[in-house]
């Protein structure tokens, strides 16, 4: 049954992270009705196991529900969910293009957050309706008034008449669904037109093939229909469309304009889909595409190998599916004599990068080992050849170079006043140039700052949180590329180079890392049978230097009848750890070494 | 007729030692009658699973065996006899020095005890101290003399190494102190710090000084003519414990108690770790002789039989040359091999 087009309302939900974004997606899914009790479990949207335990969201997802309006009439509600952290900023981008409104929740005691503005921009930039909501007003701290004021000066919403709201309690939920109703506009799209459509996700399902969701700008699109992606130029004849559900999907004749939904059509091959191409009909393709997204930029990268060389081509297959899901990770073979075969991946950022890890780890079973993380270097050689070097491997030699150039962002970092003092020392030790402060009102500073991009891609942000006790946030974007003392740190077990360990740092920063990178190391790599040296050496001059004394004692003193399950388990626990270490050389490393190296702050 | 090990658990203490992770109660003496009762039930409700059985050793251990009352003592051991108590070639009973009188001993050696085992653990009284134990050194000496009044020819002590504040000096003097008795058999553990023990997060293992620790009293017992047997166990020749031999050499065990364990007709299963339940309960672990002939029979100095190894086992073994003994027909592993034997066991299983 096609649905009235005016009686579509197409949002997403916009925030700050953990203002509570999820609750209350949780709490509008649950106001329509879509989910029995049973299946409410905490957080319906966040469905891949990992956004569950890390309370955020990483996946866009889209789900269709009804709502019964005070007016009397039906709505057809798509809510898109988006992620919250700057490192998912591409993500947000792409929800927000399937859209014509946002909500923004704004956490009642905390206030506007370095996020909030960035996904306001980004939903104003799409040309979204906002709908400011105060939430948790449950909190002793709220201060509801406080924040509408803030949304009303530091955005310029208005916000008088924004709903105020607990999700958590389940207050004024009924407020939210009212306002989406009037103030979202329904979307606009002619039935008899040409098909467009815009694809902003999509997901590999063993049994369909790739499921492709889409948001329908004009015609329609039903199964049988052929269809042509039009950047990809693949074909395909569609087995099924319909909508999804918070759980499961339901299959319809034809999704008209204006609603989102998914398409199956039996493909296999992740290249025939791309995140923002554009759907149309075969026989009556739209005369143009749809602009397609910003393609993100990498910012981070790191060599991703699994423990197990022999799983080469599943970790192939595995990011093949990621990034289709994922457009913003990339990906290229490469190789290294410790490691042997394995990927050098981009990301977004740390963040991205260790959620990428975990995915890896958890949807593909698979053991990883990641080298340190890198940005782009550029290098000017002496023969006046320019050199992009994204990996440390490809460092040339320092005789060569002429100058060397690293990425540089401007980062805003907004404080309570009593840390600033806290987060100038941090900036100051990273090599940050200060650009000033401004005060968004007495309870909030914004700190301004060049930061080298190699100086936080590692424990930035921790660094930033232990030191504010959680209260800073931060949001940075890449400013320029500027010339700078670089070297290529080494890393030395039992006198080998380990290839994997290299990576490019300040000249001034080489010998306090040098000497916390043995440090580290020593303490990760368990004892051998014989003594290891652990060094760290720049060209071949070794700065730093510890041991890892050889094993004396590894024993079960008592074994009696008591003992034996127990300690037959711990034997085979210990065998199932060497397993999983990395023989480098004559070395066993395990893989916490391996990321214990980057994070050198703790 | 098969034979039969039987292991009697007593999880009682006066006080609990800072170390000890094994699963005992603190309490006084005569509060556990209602416990001796629920162990002799189960007793004898097992005996028709054991036809065909006779029982080769006795252990009682703890716990503090020698705090239950030689009343309870005699109805145990008369629920055990219809074991068939004939063929018995050992029975020991684990006593604290500060809990045995002569009249005691001499009940259990009238009543056919004829191996007591005693913890010792340090002859020097601050190590004691430290570790929490209710006796002193020349308390434990006294004890010692008193059991061979009572009759006791084959006396096993307990020493330990790795004791905070242990140095190979103080190590020495109890050494000096244990070989001065002349025991049949030493058991020489290294202290192991295990997590939810009061020593945890109090004290460090340090596997250096352990290690030079453990080498060093092994030497100094083999000189005084003391086979060292198993990893952690010495004895005079013909004294290693004939119970304990039973574990690293899989034959069969039955055990009674709270987390007891038995091996019988091909199977591991134990009683869990509850005071309450644990006549009612079983809990089964898996029994693989294979893994296990390597990791038990690598524990003692009889080793492992060449022939039942794959080629991949000794290719493993032949790597760690310094640390095996190769008497042709077996293999076992020398003392600085034991120090090491997890990183080969787990090689090898």
């Amino acid at each position: 049954m096609p649905h009235d087009i005016k009686k579509i309302r197409n949002f997403s939900i916009i925030a700050h992270i953990d203002h509570g974004k999820s609750t209350l997606s949780d709490r509008i899914i649950d106001a329509c009705g879509a989910v029995s009790a049973r299946d409410m479990t905490d957080q319906v949207l966040d469905n891949m196991e990992l956004e569950k335990e890390r309370g955020i969201t990483i996946k866009a997802r889209a789900v269709t529900m009804t709502y019964k309006a005070d007016d009397g009439e039906s709505y057809l509600f798509n809510l898109i969910d988006t992620p919250g952290h700057v490192d998912f900023n591409y993500e947000v981008s792409r929800s927000l293009r399937a859209c014509e409104g946002a909500v923004l929740v704004v956490d009642a005691s905390q206030g506007v957050e370095a996020q909030t503005l960035a996904n306001t921009y980004l939903a104003i930039d799409s040309d979204l309706e906002i709908v400011p909501v105060i939430n948790k007003i449950d909190l002793p701290a709220a201060d509801p008034e406080r924040v509408k004021k803030e949304i009303e000066d530091i955005i310029g919403l208005p916000a008088d008449d924004a709903p105020c709201i607990s999700a958590k309690q389940n207050i004024n939920i009924h407020d939210v669904m009212e306002k989406v109703v009037r103030d979202v506009p329904p979307p606009s799209g002619d039935p008899d037109a040409p098909l467009r459509a815009l694809i902003f996700d999509c997901q590999y399902d063993a049994y369909r093939g790739i499921i492709v969701y889409i948001r329908i700008l004009d015609g329609s699109v039903g199964a049988g229909d052929s269809i042509l992606m039009m950047n990809r130029d693949s074909r395909y004849e569609v087995v099924e469309v319909g909508h999804m559900l918070p759980i499961g999907v339901s299959p319809c004749e034809r999704l008209m304009p204006g609603e989102v939904g998914y398409i199956t059509a039996s493909i296999k091959a992740l290249r025939d889909v791309e995140v923002g191409d554009t759907v149309t009909s075969l026989e009556h393709p739209c005369s143009e595409p749809l602009p397609g997204y910003r393609k993100a930029q990498p910012m981070v990268f790191s060599g991703v190998y699994t423990a197990d060389g022999s799983k080469y081509p599943d970790l192939r297959d595995a990011l093949e599916k990621l990034q289709l899901n994922d457009a913003s990770l990339t990906f290229e073979p490469e190789s290294s004599i410790a490691l042997g075969y394995g990927f050098r991946c981009g990301f977004l950022g740390l963040l991205h990068m260790e959620i990428i890890q975990e995915r890896l780890e958890r949807e593909f079973d698979l053991d990883l080992i990641t080298t340190a993380p890198s940005v782009v270097y550029k290098i000017l050689l002496t023969n006046g050849e320019e050199r992009t070097i994204d990996n440390p491997l490809n460092y040339p030699d320092p005789s060569i170079i002429d100058t060397a150039f690293e990425p540089f962002v401007k980062a805003s970092i907004i404080t309570p006043p009593e840390y600033v003092g806290n987060i100038m020392d941090l900036c100051t030790e990273r090599r940050g140039i200060y650009n000033g402060m401004d005060y968004l009102d007495p309870t909030r500073a914004e700190m301004h700052y060049e930061l080298p991009l190699n100086e936080i891609i590692y424990d930035f942000f921790d660094a930033l949180k232990s030191r504010t006790r959680g209260y800073a946030s931060l949001d940075y974007e890449i400013c320029d590329y500027r010339p700078s003392k670089l070297v290529k740190l080494d890393v030395l077990l039992n006198g080998d180079t380990v290839d994997a360990l290299s990576f490019i740092v300040h000249a001034d920063k080489a010998y306090p890392r040098a000497r916390r990178i043995a440090e580290k190391l020593k303490d990760n790599i368990p004892r051998q049978m014989f003594e290891i040296p652990v060094q760290a050496a720049i060209g071949g001059k070794i700065i730093a230097r510890e041991t890892v004394k050889a094993l004396r004692k590894d024993v079960l003193a008592k074994c009696y009848g008591g003992d034996i399950t127990r300690k037959k388990k711990l034997l085979e626990k210990q065998k199932e750890g060497k397993k999983r270490m990395r023989g480098l050389g004559t070395v066993d490393v395990p893989q916490e070494a391996f990321m214990a190296v980057l994070k050198l702050d703790e | 007729m098969n034979k039969l090990g039987i292991y009697v658990h007593f999880p009682f203490c006066r006080s609990k030692c800072g170390y000890c992770d094994f699963y005992s109660k603190s309490c006084t003496d005569g509060f556990f009658t209602d416990y001796t009762r629920s162990l002799i039930r189960s007793i004898v409700a097992f005996k028709p699973n054991a036809e065909g059985y006779t029982v080769d050793t006795v252990y009682f251990g703890g716990g503090t065996p020698s705090l239950m009352s030689m009343g309870e003592f005699s109805a145990i051991r008369r629920a055990i006899r219809p074991y068939g108590l004939d063929g018995l070639s050992e029975f020991t009973f684990e006593a604290n020095p500060g809990t045995v009188s002569f009249e005691k001993l001499r009940h259990l050696r009238f009543w056919g005890v004829d191996r007591l085992s005693f913890g010792l653990q340090s002859g020097v009284d601050s190590e004691l101290a430290t570790l929490g134990r209710i006796h002193t050194s020349s308390e434990a000496a006294d004890a010692f003399g008193l059991a061979r009044r009572a009759g006791f020819e084959n006396i096993s002590l307990d020493l330990i190494y790795g004791i905070p504040g242990q140095t190979k000096e103080s190590l020495d003097r109890s050494i000096d102190l244990a070989l001065s008795l002349s025991p049949e058999h030493i058991s020489f553990y290294g202290l192991k710090i295990e997590p939810g023990t009061p020593f945890f997060g109090r004290y460090t293992e340090d596997d250096d000084l352990q290690a030079e620790l453990y080498l060093h009293g092994a030497e100094r017992l083999k000189a005084a003519g003391y086979e060292h047997y198993e990893v952690s166990n010495f004895a005079r020749p013909g004294f290693r414990s004939k119970h304990n031999m039973r574990y690293w050499t899989l034959e069969e065990y039955i055990g009674f108690g709270p987390s007891a364990h038995s091996l019988f007709k091909g199977r591991r299963f134990y009683h869990p770790n509850d005071l309450e339940s644990f006549s009612s309960e079983i809990e089964e672990g898996p029994f693989e002789p294979e893994k296990e002939y390597i990791m038990l029979g690598l524990r003692t100095s009889d080793g492992v039989k060449k022939e039942l190894l794959t080629d991949a086992q000794k290719a493993v073994l032949k790597k760690y040359s310094p640390y095996v003994i190769d008497s042709g027909e077996s293999i076992s592993l020398n003392a600085e091999g034991w120090l090491i034997s997890n990183r080969i066991i787990s090689e090898l299983i």
